[in-house]
């Protein structure tokens, strides 16, 4: 079992014959990962190796059952794509590209939470259950398989942790990098609740940064979970008032910096690292509380 | 951001009453109302409140939340309206002005909206207003980008490492590091460490897109960093999707006619590091694939440059 995704997801790439989509699309069935089909408007008929090529996700959903999308389109083309994908059923949708309009995120939310659907971004790595599934950015090769699920907004941060767990010997269940714009799909705690009920998941890594409240509402959470935790929170030196790279990174208020989102997750039972490269070590020191792994 | 008579002028072209000044006629009414993204809640909502003569607000701020499938629908900002004391005539012609600033918000990518709102001859009308409108629309938006709407205020620097196509943060102008990162939360997290190590960092950049376009991409974020001064470079990235390898062949290309003095510090990891090593060894340049290494490569570089 893991989360949002599993053996039994059916991968689309929506946008697969543009640089990124075909690059994405390509290392998917390179790791194994069930992507069924790619869908281009225009291009349905086409093949992109053994991958047919449909025009919308409804024909794509119809004929290979798809139920997952990893998004590659650009950003005025992202609120039709994501409509079009929710629609035609698909419940599992990544935004990969950066640059998507407020407005428009806000309307693909909402018509998400209407639909049951998850988005997770806009301008989100993705998600990845090592051995399973793979509906990010990531390379499969570079995170092995174990029990630590990891939530983050940012993509970088992730490859950092995941690269530091493999060093002590240590494995994710399922990673989820939730994007770095001001309004996105899924929050931290959102993910929180799915890793709490999942059983192959044992410790969890929570990865934020300064600007809005996702993670103080993962706080929230956090003191009703029995799994233990590591936190920690990017930003502690930006200069006020400044937006960091991502588009949501920027404390408008005391709540939204790293002082308060700190003590709020300690408070809350989280480890609290102060930087990024303790985060490995400090889920190693709770190994005793991971179990073997049963693959 | 869109201030003043600027901001005025182009909700006129929306539809808007506006008028000139901020005082109200007779015995008006002014009012402060606004149109704001909850970030958390994922949509708008409207606010308002009533202001004394002074401009100061006289009331709690009224807060009505929108949502994105129903609209600002009438029963939505007549509550709004009724909490703000309006009746009648001037009730209905705040709802309706309410009702075209969210539209507005809507159709012009503006994540924030604050307006004064007066009576202007027995009618409402917007006195003053400014508008934050949302970098991530500016693509679609043509005549707002063109009159300087979307652009991000910064400094010199700041501005060219803008048009490479990165995100530049100027730290420290005494600093004496600029970090040139991949990635807008290693970024960060580099920043933490650095300050933490005692390093005064001068800038920070994160490549984004940049990283993407080789030697063309990176050239440009460069030369800006090099217009500083600045005589420590980090460059730290861990890429999955861009390759190690041609990050390090870019790096190599645009260093190369770097002034005698300045400390190059290459921290790579991920896809094709094994390969960026060796054309980074080539051209006489260590890669220290650990961060914690590299940070501490950084401040000893620092600490020589200062010495």
């Amino acid at each position: 079992m893991s989360i949002l995704i599993d053996r039994t997801s059916r991968v689309i790439v929506q946008g697969v014959t543009g640089a990124i989509g075909r690059s994405i699309a390509s290392r998917m069935m390179e790791a194994g990962t069930a992507i069924v089909s790619g869908v281009t408007p225009g291009k349905g008929g086409e093949t992109m190796g053994p991958l047919p090529i449909f025009d919308c996700c409804h024909d794509a959903v119809e004929r290979t059952g798809a139920n997952a999308s990893f998004m590659a389109v650009p950003p005025g083309a992202v609120l039709d794509a994501c409509f079009e994908a929710i629609d035609a059923g698909i419940r599992t949708i990544v935004i990969y590209c950066e640059g998507v309009p407020v407005v428009d995120a806000v309307r693909i939310t909402r018509f998400a939470r209407d639909r049951g659907a998850t988005v997770i971004g806009p301008n989100a790595a993705g998600c990845i259950s090592p051995g399973q599934a793979n509906l990010s950015d990531l390379a499969d090769a570079n995170i092995d398989h174990g029990r630590v699920g990891i939530v983050s907004k940012s993509g970088t941060l992730t490859y950092e942790v995941a690269d530091g767990l493999r060093r002590h010997g240590l494995g994710v269940s399922t990673l989820v990098c939730l994007g770095g714009d001001p309004v996105i799909g899924t929050g931290h705690a959102d993910i929180l609740r799915l890793f709490e009920a999942d059983p192959d998941t044992d410790i969890v890594v929570l990865l934020g940064e300064i600007g809005g409240r996702s993670e103080l509402a993962a706080a929230d959470v956090l003191r009703t979970m029995t799994k233990p935790s590591v936190a920690f929170i990017a930003g502690r030196y930006a200069p006020p008032g400044r937006r960091m790279g991502h588009a949501g990174a920027i404390a408008t208020s005391p709540a939204e910096d790293w002082s308060n989102k700190t003590r709020s997750l300690a408070a809350a039972g989280a480890v609290v690292v102060e930087q990024l490269t303790e985060v490995a070590a400090a889920v190693a020191s709770m190994q005793s509380r991971i179990q073997p792994n049963h693959a | 951001m869109l201030t003043g008579s600027q901001a005025l002028g182009v909700l006129a072209a929306a539809g808007i009453p506006v008028r000139d000044g901020r005082t109200p006629d007779g015995a008006g009414q002014r009012l402060q109302i606004g149109v704001a993204l909850d970030r958390e809640q994922r949509c708008f909502r409207l606010l308002g409140t009533r202001c004394g003569d002074d401009g100061v607000p006289a009331d709690d701020l009224c807060a009505v939340t929108i949502d994105p499938a129903l609209g600002p629908r009438s029963f939505l900002t007549g509550r709004m309206i009724r909490r703000l004391g309006l009746r009648g005539a001037a009730a209905a012609q705040a709802g309706e002005i309410l009702r075209r600033l969210y539209e507005f918000a809507q159709a012009s990518d503006a994540c924030g909206i604050e307006a004064v709102l007066v009576t202007d001859g027995g009618a409402m009308a917007v006195a003053g207003a400014s508008l934050e409108l949302d970098p991530s629309g500016a693509f679609r938006q043509h005549e707002l980008a063109a009159a300087g709407a979307f652009d991000v205020p910064g400094t010199a620097t700041e501005r060219a490492l803008a048009r490479a196509g990165a995100v530049g943060i100027e730290i420290d102008p005494a600093g004496r590091v600029a970090g040139v990162i991949s990635g807008a939360g290693l970024m960060m997290a580099t920043l933490d460490l650095l300050v933490a190590t005692g390093v005064h960092a001068r800038l920070v950049v994160d490549l984004g897109g940049t990283v993407l376009r080789g030697t063309s991409g990176l050239a440009p974020v460069f030369a800006a960093i090099a217009e500083t001064g600045c005589p420590v470079i980090l460059v730290n990235a861990f890429l999955q999707t861009a390759r190690c390898d041609a990050l390090a062949a870019s790096i190599v290309e645009v260093t190369r006619g770097a002034p005698a003095g300045m400390r190059l510090i290459v921290r790579l990891r991920g896809r094709e590091a094994e390969r960026a090593q060796e054309i980074l060894a080539e051209a006489g340049i260590p890669l220290i694939p650990d961060l914690d290494a590299a940070i501490a490569a950084t401040a000893e570089a620092a600490c020589a440059v200062a010495a």
